[in-house]
């Protein structure tokens, strides 16, 4: 447990300010949409300016948006790129920095198997992103209430939620696989705002072309929103697709961890 | 018989094709303290961070304790401390927090010895890692090393950074731990400071082992260099006598190496006009270049 606590210690506090940033963001949002939804016809004009391209690739959906749970969905759009980034970072800097700081030697020769440092770690991880989730959620919630008088599908608000967190550990369990590699990286943020704003602008072409498969290439359309708000339920193909790739990253971020080198500083 | 506490039979590391060690073979036996000598890039370093399993050997077998090293490193390291020659730690840790995490990973209570060589090593360990000189933090890393006394304690270039006081401290420190049983692999490139503890030596070069030498026969081959700066012509075959090798003349100085009777020595220099003469250790080159290699 003393390498998971460790890593539970430093790793927290960065982590809540993701976590204030998303409320910050989704507060500020939330207090948009009595306005909104009060001179409708006004908004929807506004809209309907931009180009379908556009609105398909920021996340804005003209049949939706003006249910609170279709805005709402608008919100976690932008929630979702935030945490990913966070849960990115967190998977590729929490195995490389020990390489970078070079504390690999200490940590590596005491009595502790390279798996369970993998292991410690990466539940270290997972407790980060459940406990940001989770404070996000119910934040959210009371948010929510106080805010908008409208009544919501409190099934539909829990499934977007859970969206993000699996969307998360997407990343996480890809961060994950990137940081086994990486030996000396001067910043792991760089790499995780590169691999994290790559598959969003894949996001971005998938939602506007014309064949579907294309969602396969990006964690970012595993779970689209209009189909939960409509179906209350998620595409099981891409559920199944996510978690595949989740085992993929971590099975695969084991067996090299515990069979590397690790150089000579 | 003292049981062998390391072996290892023909561990050889390739990094791609660059070679790292070949085909070393030799044992440390329970209580010695092994001297593992050899200049810098000559594979000291890789055959340490194989035994420690940071690295994985191309090929060939160790083992620590009876057990394979590659398929038990945290057995291993329950009774192994090791004290590296560069020390990188958790930056934002004080020196307290960063002993009281190493101690974590061992079942053994620490706690008193830990008391003990901080008061030895006279160290702060209130203040924060990243504010340490060179000299503190490898105080750090040999009190994390000896502080859950381990019975194997290997050290890679540890005297680097620490001034001679401190370094007189720490050979005593390891006597003492040897004394108690402990067993010391003890890698450097400085031949007098492994030759001042070792109870036996091996000496590595491009990554093989060269040579397997009790630490008294090493001490009668003690060579020293002798460097002559004369305004007398020095005839090439003056200093001809038992015991002299390697002459080199470079304008009014002459140099050579000389493991004779010292007054002998004296009483040729005690003809000559000498404005500047220097006796000294030779160093390892000298010592592969004309102990080991003319040898073989």
């Amino acid at each position: 447990m003393n390498i998971f606590n460790y890593e539970l210690k430093i790793n927290l506090k960065s982590s809540l300010y993701y976590l204030l940033g998303m409320i910050a963001l989704t507060s500020l949002y939330l207090t948009f949409f009595p306005s909104f939804s009060k001179d409708t016809s006004a908004f929807i004009n506004l809209l309907e300016g931009f180009p379908p391209e556009f609105q398909n690739a920021f996340g804005i959906d003209l049949k939706n948006i003006l249910s609170i749970m279709g805005f709402y969905a608008f919100i976690l759009f932008y929630i979702l790129l935030i945490s990913s980034i966070q849960g990115m970072n967190l998977g590729v800097s929490i195995l490389s920095k020990e390489e970078r700081d070079k504390t690999a030697d200490f940590l590596m020769t005491k009595p502790v198997t390279r798996s369970k440092i993998l292991i410690s770690k990466l539940g270290a991880s997972i407790t980060i992103v459940l406990i940001t989730n989770l404070l996000f959620y119910l934040v959210s919630y009371m948010s929510i209430n106080l805010i908008i008088e409208d009544t919501f599908s409190f099934k539909v608000f829990t499934l977007l939620h859970l969206s993000v967190f699996l969307v998360e550990m997407i990343f996480l369990s890809i961060g994950f696989f990137i940081g086994v590699f990486l030996k000396k990286v001067k910043s792991t943020i760089s790499i995780s705002l590169a691999v994290v704003f790559s598959f969003f602008a894949i996001g971005a072409f998938a939602v506007n072309a014309s064949d579907d498969k294309m969602r396969y290439l990006t964690p970012f359309k595993y779970f689209d929103t209009n189909y939960i708000l409509k179906n209350g339920t998620y595409e099981l193909s891409y559920l199944v697709v996510g978690i595949v790739l989740i085992i993929l990253c971590l099975v695969g971020s084991y067996f090299i961890y515990v069979n590397k080198d690790i150089d000579s500083v | 018989m003292a049981s062998n506490i390391i072996e290892m039979k023909n561990l050889t590391k390739y990094y791609g094709k660059a070679r790292g060690i070949i085909d070393i073979t030799f044992n440390i036996k329970e209580g010695e303290i092994f001297g593992f000598i050899g200049p810098n890039g000559a594979g000291k370093s890789t055959t340490i961070r194989t035994l420690l399993n940071l690295i994985h050997p191309t090929s060939g077998e160790s083992t620590i304790f009876g057990l394979d090293t590659t398929k038990y490193p945290a057995k291993i390291a329950e009774e192994v401390g090791y004290i590296p020659s560069e020390i990188f730690y958790y930056d934002n840790m004080k020196v307290k927090e960063l002993l009281k995490y190493s101690a974590s990973f061992y079942k053994k209570d620490s706690k008193k010895r830990m008391a003990e060589l901080v008061d030895i090593m006279e160290l702060d360990v209130n203040r924060k890692i990243r504010d340490l000189s060179l000299g503190n933090k490898k105080k750090v890393s040999i009190i994390q090393g000896l502080m859950h006394e381990p019975r194997l304690v290997i050290l890679d270039e540890p005297t680097s950074g620490l001034d001679p006081l401190m370094q007189q401290r720490f050979f005593d420190l390891i006597m003492e731990e040897n004394k108690k049983g402990t067993t010391v692999l003890f890698s450097s490139h400085i031949l007098n400071e492994v030759q001042k503890i070792s109870t036996r030596v091996g000496i590595v070069k491009e990554g093989k082992l060269i040579k397997l030498e009790d630490m008294n026969t090493l001490r009668e081959k003690t060579y020293k260099r002798v460097l002559i700066e004369s305004s007398t012509p020095i005839d090439d075959n003056y200093f001809n006598i038992k015991g002299t090798k390697d002459f080199k003349t470079v304008d009014d100085k002459l140099s050579f190496l000389y493991s004779g009777d010292i007054n002998l020595l004296t009483n040729k220099l005690s003809t000559l006009k000498v404005h500047d003469l220097l006796i000294e250790d030779p160093d390892l080159e000298d010592i592969f270049m004309h102990y080991y290699v003319r040898e073989e």
